[in-house]
């Protein structure tokens, strides 16, 4: 368990060091909520409606688009092979690492969330829950998009085979974690389910992802 | 650093291929605590799989790897590339190989200046030359504490200096009872060392 | 017995003569099936005419699903024994499966014109039939762009065992989010709300999908075990000729 304390850390480091952190994804995050009333409209009702849903879909690209960093750099620098070296197991140690680049990379998406609730004109229960659902979707999220950044690891241009991949596995948390805010919206007693389901998600691929991911990397090394 | 328990690698009828090419077929060699084993062959011959089959990263299709312990407990590797990050710096990145393996921050000193790149403790890997950063690959793998050391063209970027340091790297480690296997395409002159040279399967 | 046929020699001795003989049932049950859902069966009295959808329909949807299931059958086979030929299976079945989908989808649309007045509606059934068709072209795109063959069919193994894992939560949470909006789907296939007179052109339809899909796994698994043959050859030929030539590939 020490051991993956260090690799949490150190990925958390790395993420900042070499990545700038939670930069990426917090600005495409906001770029995307700023573009979306452009696209679709200024009109109240419509964006209030639209807001959690929209949110929680552009929270889902934020992470995708930093996915490719999660395992392609240690697969091509020989940081994986090193670590299938390691005796504390490939699934431990890919729970790890990737939790600890989520946690360090995306942690700002619920409160840009919270915030873009708000310009939305999203009621601020309904604001309140988006942001609880995404943090709650957030392990679920990232450790999916490492299964799919593992199994495309090296591959030119991965970010597209990622997206490809990791895509269908994303679309229940997404339901869920979306849900949670626009049934909030709507006053629906749904809302608390959703978030419950979304937390679910998350503790199932926590138990199962990583063993997806120990394989991925493997098939990939071998 | 605290001794560890040397062990002997044998290799009975190891058979290889890659992307379903057989490479080499009827593989066989003996290694006793302190000897080592020079791997030479033309690109392709499969060298570098089999170092990576030795590491337990590919499955033989054939043949049998045996060793006193699990070969995630005793192997040490130092592949084409040194898994060095560009933005971290070398304290940074050999201390987190220290913790990981269980090793203490205080044997890193001492195996940086065996490689003579001590001064370059806070410089981040990106801003080493190749040579420096193969140095500090092989820091990093002496620093797992392992019986057996898997060298994939170790003196590849080295210099004449980075040579000898290297050749005086794994000479200590047999003198405690090491194994060090090394494939590369340099003449590399440590003193009885074996040589295994692949041929292209038939 | 999987073991028995990954042998090339033998598997291609069973494909040369299930080949032939699938084919030959599936034309004949297709022509029953058709005729049976065209002129064998009557009208629905709610849905007219419309109903004949349904017998190409449901089976393509099906087959879509069991395809899948068979891909991830084959995958789990592969990636616990290392059987070439689970892989070669998984590998051929994957478009098959994916052209059911879209068959499945495409049906699917023109039914729902008349029933829902939308070419498409977001049901949750549709829904995830769609997700499926992702899933597929996922697994696809995984393949060919691993170029080692082997790290290629690996990967792709770990892929659709997730996708099994992931499907089943798919369709409980799209059902969930359906419900959200709209009553329970308009149609309903289970039990009791179909007629025997519809049962037989659907089982007929579904038994001729059936043997038609593994009459085209058993034709690309003969033509892909060719194709590696020739392959081969070509390799074993390219070698001679350049040890002809005095080219240093013995030398190490």
């Amino acid at each position: 368990m020490g051991g993956m304390g260090a690799i949490f850390w150190r990925e958390a480091r790395l993420a900042w060091a070499g990545g700038g952190g939670p930069a990426g994804p917090a600005a495409f995050f906001l770029a995307a909520i700023t573009l979306a009333p452009l696209a679709i409209g200024p009109d109240p009702d419509l964006l209030a409606s639209a807001g959690p849903g929209l949110m929680a879909f552009a929270a889902l690209l934020s992470v995708l688009q930093s996915a490719e960093r999660l395992y392609g750099d240690d697969f091509v620098d020989g940081t994986l092979d090193l670590y299938a070296l390691l005796p504390i197991g490939l699934p431990l140690l890919s729970l790890a690492k990737t939790l600890g680049q989520g946690v360090a990379t995306l942690w700002p998406l619920p409160v840009i969330a919270l915030l873009g609730g708000l310009m939305y004109g999203v009621p601020l229960v309904s604001s309140l829950m988006l942001a609880a659902s995404l943090a709650a979707a957030i392990p679920a999220l990232v450790l999916l998009a490492g299964f799919a950044g593992a199994l495309a690891a090296g591959v030119r241009r991965s970010g597209l085979l990622i997206a490809l991949i990791a895509t269908p596995l994303m679309v229940p948390v997404l339901i869920f974690a979306a849900g949670a805010g626009r049934a909030g919206f709507e006053g629906d007693e749904r809302a608390l389910a959703n978030l419950g389901l979304t937390a679910a998600i998350s503790l199932g691929t926590i138990a199962l992802a990583p063993f997806g991911i120990a394989g991925a990397i493997r098939s990939r090394l071998g | 650093m605290t001794p560890f328990q040397p062990v002997s690698l044998a290799v009975e009828g190891l058979a290889l291929s890659r992307g379903g090419l057989r490479l080499v077929g009827g593989l066989g060699f003996a290694l006793k605590p302190g000897e080592a084993l020079l791997l030479t062959g033309a690109n392709g011959t499969g060298k570098t799989t089999l170092m990576r089959t030795l590491a337990g990263l590919v499955r033989p299709d054939e043949g049998r790897i045996s060793c006193e312990e699990p070969v995630e407990e005793a192997v040490a590797w130092l592949g084409h590339s040194d898994g060095l990050k560009p933005g971290e710096s070398l304290r940074m990145a050999l201390r987190f190989w220290a913790d990981i393996h269980g090793a203490s921050r205080k044997t890193i000193l001492p195996l940086m200046r065996k490689l003579d790149i001590e001064p370059l403790i806070d410089r981040p890997a990106g801003q080493l030359s190749r040579g420096q950063q193969r140095r500090a690959g092989l820091v990093r793998m002496a620093l797992a504490n392992r019986p057996v050391w898997l060298l994939d063209e170790p003196a590849g970027p080295l210099d004449g200096a980075g040579r000898e340091r290297l050749a005086d790297l794994v000479a200590w480690h047999r003198s405690r009872g090491g194994i060090v296997l090394a494939a590369t395409h340099q003449t590399l002159d440590w003193p009885d060392a074996g040589h295994l040279a692949l041929k292209a399967a038939a | 017995m999987l073991s028995y046929f990954s042998n090339p020699q033998r598997f291609d001795g069973l494909a040369r003569r299930v080949i032939p003989v699938l084919g030959v049932v599936t034309i004949v049950l297709l022509a029953i099936g058709v005729w049976l859902a065209f002129f064998g069966s009557p009208p629905d009295y709610q849905q007219g005419e419309t109903i004949r959808i349904m017998y190409v329909h449901v089976p393509a949807a099906y087959m879509a699903m069991a395809l899948y299931a068979a891909l991830a059958g084959a995958s789990f086979v592969y990636f616990v024994w290392r059987h070439s030929l689970a892989d070669a299976a998984a590998e051929v079945i994957a478009p098959i499966g994916a052209v059911f989908t879209v068959l499945a989808l495409m049906t699917g649309s023109l039914w729902g014109k008349p029933m829902w007045g939308t070419w498409w509606e977001w049901d949750a059934r549709m829904t995830s039939v769609l997700v499926l068709l992702l899933v597929y072209l996922g697994y696809m795109a995984l393949r060919s762009a691993l170029e080692d063959a082997q790290q290629a069919a690996r990967a792709a193994a770990v892929l659709a065992m997730a996708g099994i894992v992931n499907l089943v939560i798919v369709k409980f949470s799209v059902d969930w989010w359906s419900s959200l909006h709209q009553p329970a789907s308009v149609i309903r296939f289970d039990g009791p709300t179909i007629h025997s007179s519809q049962l037989w052109p659907l089982g007929v339809m579904a038994l001729a999908y059936t043997t038609l899909a593994a009459w085209l796994v058993f034709y690309r698994l003969r033509s892909r075990t060719l194709i590696q043959k020739a392959r081969q050859i070509e390799r074993r030929k390219l070698r001679d000729a350049r040890q002809a030539q005095g080219e240093p590939g013995e030398l190490a």
